[in-house]
């Protein structure tokens, strides 16, 4: 069993359930946040091993939490995987250029996430 | 109620006799002035149709009234009254923007007659402009619906993202195991149901590209692209689909296609809408070609500014009275295979849109039971278009004019001195009919003018090449080449190459091939 820290940052609650178990059952440990302040606050004292981050947030959005991690060098390790349902390229490239180590448009294959979450963390 | 009318004249006898004339036998309201002041005046007080002034006052004259008039009043229609022998001032005062002009003596029937005619036109001109008012204000009422529409399908499209991933997310779930074993039906079901979601994903997603078309919000990234490329990748990343219908893909792309001008992802994904399209609706062992051909929009242009891609299937084809409706949204033929082929019915929708953005047209033809073939065209680079290396006009007609037996003159402007090798390649397959000639000045070009010429074979930047690049820009070639049997030879495709992609033996190559075939 791995004990690595995972936080999903998510306020649909139903899409949070549904990305936490498969990853609970791969042994991770999770954490959620419903927007994005609690996410930035979550991920500095927890300092998880990678965030799967939203877009679309209350309070704060996932560009601005994602920006104001890697622009932090006692964050900036953390992989981020945005998850957004925007799929303009546009978007997804204002993504990559806050720092996001991966853009994933919704719906996913749930298979793939995994896949993704475990090569991120292998680096 | 008759129209008002402001009569202005200095002469009491005429005031009072125009005021009777009009009001009675007009019907006009009629209301009057001794001087150009006085009429300013009331105008100032009142709004009139019509003023009716002499052109001859003490002070203020015709004029400088209708001139004022025309600037104070634009929407007061203004007569001038003149005598004999002062048509210059008439026409001045139709200048300062009198609507028309009428000689004394007065004839009464025709004045109330020129009167009447004046105001009629500008009641018709105030219809029109109404009716033009009306119709600005209601096409920005559907310009804004419009892109109230757009922008609702976007949001619609992305607010139900988020659920549909949820929902597939469970059902992966449940089909992965992870939550417990499941029965056979179960998995049947589920796995279903998660082929729907998928299904309506890629529904959402041609939505949002569609509306994104539609709204004019596409983001083209355009840049000098090798078409080839594209095609055989678009081709080969199908071709799995077809195998398993044991469908052929041929692609026919000719050695000399030029760079075009385009979206690389964008064309890749009219192709691969078009291929997808044809291995659809294609039987098994069926055919699918996709060749390229230089082309003009421009009936009479000489030069093919753009290629155009067509895709050919050996498919079930496309009923007559379906072939305007294809490329509409959710536009869907019935008939016996189709019920098992799904898609988004947005396809074509989206196809055409792209193809549109780049300026473009696409077009379809199709036998049922025999198959589709769907055209489009795309612009040539620039560059390419603008100042070819090479240029090689080539004759549509070639064939015909040769089972015709027309003399033709064959052109090749030489720059090398491998002339003669080069003349041999070209020349060696030729028919006897066909007349050769090897130039290298312009003036030996010109005094040819007389005889048709097949086809010219040149480097851009010579004399003679110019020479007939500018007799077809400017549509002479029509004169030698429309003279005898066989008309408007020269009505040609064009090719051009890129410098980097031509080597001499290509070159001779190619001529063998277009020349001597």
């Amino acid at each position: 069993m791995n004990s690595k820290k995972i936080l999903i940052v998510d306020d649909e609650m139903d899409l949070v359930e549904t990305v936490r178990f498969p990853l609970e059952m791969e042994g991770y440990h999770v954490l959620v946040s419903y927007n994005g302040e609690d996410a930035l606050n979550q991920a500095r004292k927890e300092n998880p091993d990678l965030i799967l981050l939203d877009l679309m947030l209350p309070k704060l959005d996932g560009y601005k939490v994602c920006r104001l991690l890697k622009f932090d060098d006692r964050y900036k390790h953390i992989p981020i995987l945005m998850l957004t349902a925007k799929t303009q390229e546009r978007d997804r490239a204002l993504g990559m250029e806050t720092g996001a180590n991966e853009y994933i448009t919704k719906p996913f294959e749930m298979e793939d996430l995994l896949k993704k979450v475990k090569a991120h963390l292998n680096k | 109620m008759g129209n008002s009318v402001l009569v202005v004249d200095d002469e009491e006898e005429i005031r009072a006799f125009l005021n009777k004339a009009l009001s009675r036998m007009g019907g006009f309201q009629v209301e009057l002035a001794e001087s150009g002041e006085e009429a300013l005046h009331k105008l100032e007080k009142e709004p009139f149709d019509l003023v009716l002034t002499d052109l001859k006052m003490p002070k203020m004259d015709g004029l400088q009234l209708i001139a004022a008039i025309a600037k104070s009043k634009p929407e007061t229609l203004t007569i001038m009254m003149t005598g004999h022998g002062t048509i210059d001032s008439a026409l001045e005062a139709m200048k300062l923007g009198a609507s028309d002009y009428i000689t004394k003596p007065l004839n009464l029937d025709e004045m109330i007659l020129r009167l009447r005619k004046v105001l009629e036109e500008k009641q018709r001109f105030i219809k029109l402009k109404d009716f033009a008012d009306q119709l600005e204000r209601t096409n920005q009422e559907l310009r804004k619906i419009d892109s109230m529409k757009s922008e609702f399908v976007s949001v619609a499209s992305h607010e139900l993202k988020t659920p549909l991933a949820a929902i597939k997310n469970a059902v992966q779930l449940i089909l992965s195991g992870k939550t417990g074993g499941i029965n056979e039906h179960q998995e049947k079901f589920l796995s279903m149901a998660e082929r729907n979601i998928n299904r309506l994903t890629n529904i959402l997603n041609d939505l949002l590209n569609l509306s994104r078309i539609e709204s004019g919000k596409v983001e083209l990234k355009f840049k000098n692209i090798v078409l080839k490329q594209i095609i055989q990748l678009a081709a080969s990343s199908l071709r799995p689909h077809a195998d398993v219908k044991s469908i052929q893909i041929e692609v026919e792309i000719p050695e000399w296609l030029p760079a075009i001008y385009g979206d690389q992802d964008k064309i890749e994904q009219i192709l691969t809408n078009l291929i997808g399209n044809a291995i659809k609706f294609t039987p098994d062992g069926g055919k699918i070609l996709i060749s390229v051909k230089p082309f003009s929009h421009d009936p009479n242009g000489g030069y093919g500014d753009m290629v155009a891609i067509s895709v050919k299937d050996t498919g079930i084809g496309i009923p007559a009275e379906h072939l305007n409706a294809i490329f509409e949204k959710f536009h869907q033929v019935e008939g016996s295979l189709h019920r098992s082929v799904s898609g988004t019915g947005l396809g074509l929708a989206i196809t055409k849109g792209l193809v549109e953005a780049h300026q473009g047209k696409i077009l379809v033809e199709s036998e049922v039971g025999k198959g589709s073939t769907f055209t489009f065209t795309l612009p040539l680079s620039k560059g390419e278009r603008r100042d070819p290396h090479f240029r090689f006009i080539l004759d549509k007609e070639f064939h015909q004019a040769q089972e015709n037996n027309a003399p033709l003159t064959l052109f090749l402007i030489q720059v090398s001195d491998e002339g003669g090798e080069l003349k041999e390649a070209l020349f060696s397959k030729l028919e006897e009919n066909v007349k050769q000639c090897l130039c290298r000045k312009a003036d030996i070009l010109l005094r040819r003018e007389k005889e048709k010429i097949l086809a010219a074979l040149c480097e851009a930047n010579l004399e003679g090449a110019q020479v007939i690049r500018r007799r077809i820009e400017e549509g002479i070639h029509k004169h030698p080449l429309e003279i005898g049997e066989a008309p408007a030879l020269i009505k040609v495709g064009t090719a051009t190459y890129p410098e980097e992609a031509l080597s001499k033996a290509e070159l001779f190559r190619l001529a063998r091939e277009r020349l001597g075939g």
